[in-house]
């Protein structure tokens, strides 16, 4: 029995490992990216071994050196400050917004609701022209408001997603709740907001890598290579035929370890908050 | 607390305050100019001049079948990403569902595509290896099957682009996760105690109590599918020939790359009513299979 | 539906005004030329670019030097990658709040309503131009006389070759003159024999190539002064150049579809690679190509001449604006003159284009010229004396201002369509040719 307990073991972890290991091919390409130059790169290997580990330290040096004079410790800092709010603000605005669409019944919640699945299905591109008019007009372009602003207003696919979360926490515990004296707003911030947390956590893992990959509000919205999150800067390595391919890769690599990190931590918090929610049985 | 406050209606619109003031602020102005927008011949930085149903005719009646076959190969694109991406995201969140030592690890592993999706390094790597005498073109080879040109095939160019958004699971793969984790071990035991297997536990316990996650993955994926962009924007650029050309594509260029601002609003709105009712079809028949918990 | 109309119409315009406003309606409007001339009243003006790592530190530096110079202003600067900038650009163009100069291509036309035409201050001598040629102003003016930016560097459309593979292939070198049925031959006679591609790679935009093509029988895809028109009412002047395509394909001369789109950087060049004997360059890509070539084969030296012609026709190749700064339409009488004070000074300052070294494309002035040649490399002289050679040939034929149209860049786009479906058999040349120009008069009447 434990031989064969064994056994299996080992062949699921070969076989979780093996299909991970074709899963992040690409990215480990790209890691190895770093250590190559541009010949290398574009002459279409598939090999994870560069020819010369030592390029790397020209990529990372002339990568983090960044664009006439600004380097990508303003870069990062600036992606930082633009996810960390953008993903505190999509939290808090989310919860609260699903809390009445699922929890209230009032006229007018179905319109609401309507109008909140519409926003997800506009093609952004369409709306971003007239939504720059209106921040230019109030003289919030070339700051991070336009960027971080919205993020308050809630997010249709978080507050979808909430929703359908919230369907699953008993409506016992709130009615229990009020018996003990709870009326609606505190029914949210003790009872349904803390049994939240695993689609809170969530919407923070998802939203984090949104905001950290946005290109096109920073792009349109800030002013200044002082103001660059990292999107935008890596973007810039780009050019017409003389791409520095090497530069890009190394900074690319750099970029996706916070959001990697992060997934990490949370991961675990996410198992963690579902086993010590309550929710089961 | 009084009375008045602890109402539902006024509970209600206080809590979606919000999203509400957001709407009024960022969406009921842009969407309705965008609206307008439709109804006129505007180049970016020229004024708009009203043309009525101009625009909408091109879309239905040229002679250029451009709109037309966008509409297609989103079509096509959503039919053949979204179920296989679905199945993908359950099967391995299921399977890293298991208490084994490394499963946190293994699923951020699995993550980290999703992490770098829009990437120029992808498009290099994908067309590597779909090229002519690419990995997959040998292995198509090996097993017999004559090695196919994929990027060079009008018909045949999506299915790298489709299997990138397959790759790309990530996200759905850790809503299911979460949901999966909610389904109360007693189930499980009190199916073991019956006599079921882990296949019928599967599909008696697992999808069932899972149908709420399923229904939301598969609207928001559906969604997004409709709204795909970027693959085709790094790797095809919407060739050869049209083949890959999805509709937020073709309205990026045309609001962005050649700023007709009005056709792009027009071809937007037909888009949204087209996602509009899919999301309506899916969401009118998940009554029938969906299941609450609380019901 | 008029009610209806005029309702919406109402509306929409309420919202825009509310939310749009001129630009000049801030406290630089009072600012006068003199003052920022003679340096007693201050200014801040914006100017934006696209381009490299490279670009961006040296035309940093530049600025901080003409702010060194002239304390009184301030130039702001914003930079992008190629792509980003035109999305940032087309959102400023729709808030009407353009910067004071901006970067421009061949694409200017479709920005024409918001260029400030330079030809006053050319006039009045606050951009000194005494130190180059009519033909070099020539190329930023349009239809009209308008001078619509200084260009900040020429350069001009060739074919880079690999002189060693023809000798292989026994098939004689490009001249001159060369046809491109001659050109045809030559890269099928090399798939034959050698076994790799005659031609590796039309460029990413097949667009500027058919336009030339046209171009060199005396014709223009778009018409010189009606944006409605077109130049050619028939589409004799096209079948050739898409016949052209799908021979070479179908031979093995040429990539197919497939193959093209892996070709994304000078590095991955087919000619650098070895895998064929000719490409298309510009020239101020050439120096890049060949190092390319090199690092795979020391001892491989690649060679750049003109685009092939028609037998009889006009010059194949032609200088042209590589790109240029061009002044917004804001009426701020200050900024432009603050404006106008850095062009003149990013043209003419011999220390100025010691930093940029001709990234932009070959300089314009005479003395600026003369003064980076003598400090450049062999490489760098090739690209000089290429210009040169094909400034001579064209000058035959009057270079001419550049004739394009608001919606060249969908009509372009369509071009590549047009070619795949011809590469992937969906259409025959005929069909194809009829069918942009079907494609391209519809787009022309939107204007």
């Amino acid at each position: 029995m434990a031989t064969k307990k064994l056994v299996s073991k080992t062949f699921y972890h070969i076989l979780v490992a093996l299909f991970g290991f074709a899963m992040v091919y690409p990215v480990l390409w790209m890691v190895i990216g770093s250590f190559r130059d541009n010949v290398e790169i574009l002459s279409g290997t598939l090999s994870l071994i560069p020819n010369d580990w030592a390029q790397g330290i020209e990529n990372f040096q002339v990568g983090w050196s960044g664009f006439a004079g600004v380097t990508f410790t303003t870069f990062f800092r600036n992606s930082f400050i633009l996810a960390i709010s953008a993903t505190i603000g999509v939290v808090l605005s989310s919860s609260v917004v699903a809390y009445s669409l699922s929890r209230l019944r009032y006229r007018g919640r179905r319109i609401v609701f309507m109008l909140m699945l519409s926003t997800m299905m506009i093609p952004g591109q369409v709306i971003m022209i007239p939504q720059f008019i209106i921040f230019h007009s109030l003289g919030l372009v070339g700051t991070f408001v336009p960027l971080i602003l919205p993020a308050f207003f809630g997010h249709g696919f978080f507050i979808f997603l909430m929703m359908q979360f919230m369907v699953s926490i008993p409506k016992e515990l709130d009615e229990a709740a009020i018996v003990d004296g709870c009326n609606k707003y505190t029914v949210f911030t003790r009872i349904v907001f803390p049994l939240l947390k695993p689609a809170l956590i969530t919407t923070a893992i998802i939203q984090f890598y949104w905001a950290w990959d946005n290109f096109m509000g920073p792009l349109i919205y800030l002013q200044g290579a002082n103001q660059w999150p990292v999107s935008i800067a890596l973007r810039n390595f780009v050019y017409a035929g003389n791409t520095n391919f090497g530069a890009m890769f190394a900074m690319s690599t750099l970029s996706l370890i916070p959001v990697f990190v992060m997934f990490l931590i949370f991961n675990k918090r996410l198992v963690e908050g579902i086993n010590t929610s309550g929710i089961k049985g | 607390m009084s009375r008045f406050m602890n109402k539902d209606a006024v509970a209600g619109y206080i809590f979606a305050a919000p999203f509400i003031i957001g709407f009024l602020f960022l969406m009921v102005g842009p969407m309705g100019m965008s609206l307008y927008y439709s109804f006129t011949n505007f180049q970016l930085g020229r004024v708009p001049t009203w043309i009525g149903l101009d625009n909408y005719s091109r879309l239905f009646f040229n002679n250029f079948t451009d709109f037309h076959n966008s509409v297609m190969v989103t079509f096509r694109f959503v039919f053949l990403s979204v179920p296989v991406r679905m199945v993908f995201g359950l099967m391995i969140a299921y399977v890293l569902t298991r208490k084994m030592k490394g499963v946190h690890f293994y699923r951020s592993v699995y993550y980290l595509p999703t992490l770098i999706g829009g990437s120029i390094a992808v498009a290099l790597v994908w067309g590597q290896l779909f090229q002519e005498n690419g990995v997959v073109y040998n292995i198509f080879e090996a097993v017999g099957l004559s090695g196919v040109a994929w990027f060079d095939s009008v018909s045949l160019a999506i299915y790298p682009l489709v299997l990138m958004n397959v790759w790309q699971f990530g996200a759905a793969m850790i809503i299911f996760a979460a949901g999966l984790k909610d389904i109360p071990e007693s189930y499980y035991e009190a199916a073991e105690i019956d006599g079921a297997n882990k296949w019928q536990a599967f599909f008696k316990i697992t999808l069932p109590c899972l149908s709420p996650i399923i229904l939301y993955n598969l609207v928001m994926q559906t969604i997004s599918a409709f709204m795909t962009f970027t693959q085709a924007f790094v790797i095809t650029n919407g060739g050869p020939a049209g083949g890959t050309n999805f509709v937020a594509l073709y309205i990026y260029q045309h609001a962005f790359v050649w700023r007709n601002m009005g056709y792009a609003s027009a071809m937007s709105w037909i888009l949204l009513l087209i996602i509009a009712v899919s999301t309506a079809i899916i969401l009118l028949t998940s009554k029938r299979w969906t299941f609450y918990a609380n019901e | 539906m008029n009610r209806f109309k005029n309702m919406i119409k109402v509306a929409a315009l309420a919202v825009v005004s509310v939310f749009v406003f001129a630009a000049c309606g801030d406290d630089s409007s009072n600012i006068t030329a003199a003052g920022v001339a003679d340096g007693s009243e201050d200014v801040t003006i914006g100017i934006a670019w696209w381009g490299s790592q490279l670009r961006h530190d040296r035309t940093s530096e530049v600025i901080h030097m003409f702010m060194d110079l002239h304390p009184n202003i301030t130039v702001e600067y914003e930079f992008f990658d190629s792509s980003g900038y035109w999305t940032a650009l087309d959102t400023r163009v729709a808030a009407n709040d353009v910067w004071d100069l901006f970067q421009l291509g061949s694409n200017y036309p479709e920005y024409r309503d918001h260029i400030l035409p330079l030809n006053t201050f050319i006039n009045s001598g606050v951009i000194d131009t005494s130190n180059t040629t009519q033909e070099f102003i020539d190329i930023t003016t349009s239809a009209g006389g308008y001078i619509v930016g200084l260009s900040n560097g020429v350069n001009a459309q060739g074919i880079a070759y690999d002189p060693a593979m023809f000798v292989a292939a026994g098939v004689p070198l490009p001249h001159i003159n060369w046809t491109w049925a001659e050109f045809e031959a030559a890269a099928l006679e090399i798939a034959a024999s050698q076994g790799h591609w005659g031609f590796g790679n039309w460029g990413q935009n097949e667009g500027i190539l058919l336009t030339q093509f046209i171009r060199q029988q005396g014709y223009e895809l778009y018409h010189e002064t009606d944006d409605r028109a077109l130049g050619i009412d028939n589409p004799s002047t096209m079948v050739e150049y898409f016949r052209m395509r799908q021979t070479m394909v179908e031979a093995g001369a040429s990539p197919n579809v497939g193959q093209m789109m892996l070709i994304t950087d000078i590095e991955g060049d087919p000619v650098a690679m070895g895998q064929a004997a000719m490409t298309y360059v510009a020239s101020n890509q050439f120096v890049a190509l060949n190092n390319a070539a090199q690092a795979h084969d020391p001892n491989r030296q690649l060679r750049m001449t003109v685009l092939p012609g028609h037998p009889g026709g006009y010059a194949a190749s032609n200088v042209v604006n590589s790109q240029m700064f061009s002044m917004s339409t804001t009426d701020c009488e200050g900024r432009q003159q603050a404006a106008a004070m850095f062009l003149d000074f990013f043209a003419n300052s011999i220390d100025a284009n010691n930093i940029l070294q001709a990234e932009r494309g070959i300089p314009i002035m005479n003395h600026v010229r003369d003064a980076l040649e003598a400090n450049a490399d062999e490489a760098v002289a090739q690209t000089f004396a290429f210009i040169s050679m094909v400034g001579q040939l064209s000058d035959e034929d009057g270079m001419g201002h550049i004739i394009g149209n608001p919606r060249q860049a969908e009509i372009e786009d369509h071009i590549n369509t047009q070619v795949e479906r011809v590469i992937t058999g969906l259409a025959t040349p005929e069909e194809a040719a009829q069918a942009l120009l079907d494609f391209a008069l519809f787009i022309v009447s939107q204007n």
